[in-house]
């Protein structure tokens, strides 16, 4: 899993039907605390907004996460991120 | 997922059989900070119907098996969106309605 800042949205009319109703938002990877670039995912929590501090899942597992059989999808937001602490 | 500028076409007439029947198009990535096309050129398999110009969302890996077109195909990339528009920090970075939304 990775871990991003939500940034933005996505519209798109005409796709997949596995995406239908499934938001994709703009993020901006974050990776060792530093910015990195803009992605887009599908927000499988469905709450996340400009600002949210996140995490996501990649590849084939971001589309395992929602209940449809197929959704293209090779990045989730499955969760959000109050405060973290590196140990080391 | 990426967003990315169609900007051409692939023909292949001679391919492994659980291809045939599929559309194949041509892609660069669009960095989204810039808005400008970067990177390489990838052949992507079209499941909605886009055209050369427009501006797309692809899906790479075995995630972009997960469609009706290309479930159980051999295929890394396909475009599973046409965008409409694109708002980032609460601009909009891109508007299909707008002149040169697709050249």
């Amino acid at each position: 899993m990775y871990t991003g800042e939500v940034s933005g949205t996505v519209v798109s009319s005409v796709k997949s039907e596995g995406l239908e109703g499934v938001p994709l938002l703009v993020v901006r990877l974050i990776e060792n605390g530093k910015k990195t670039k803009l992605i887009v995912a599908a927000d499988a929590t469905r709450q996340a907004g400009s600002g949210d501090f996140v995490y996501l899942i990649g590849s084939k597992e971001a589309s395992r996460v929602f209940r449809q059989p197929l959704v293209p999808a090779d990045a989730a937001i499955v969760g959000f991120i109050d405060s973290y602490n590196e140990e080391l | 997922m990426q967003i990315c500028r169609v900007v051409g076409t692939v023909v292949s007439t001679n391919k492994t059989e659980k291809l045939s029947g599929m559309k194949l198009l041509l892609v660069r990535a669009i960095d989204l900070d810039s808005f400008k096309e970067t990177g390489p050129l990838l052949v992507s398999v079209d499941t909605v119907g886009a055209g050369t110009g427009e501006v797309v969302m692809t899906v790479s890996g075995s995630s972009s098996r997960q469609t009706n077109a290309t479930d159980g195909k051999p295929v890394d990339n396909s475009i599973v969106a046409i965008i409409d528009h694109i708002d980032v920090s609460g601009a909009r970075i891109f508007d299909k309605a707008q002149v040169g939304g697709s050249e």
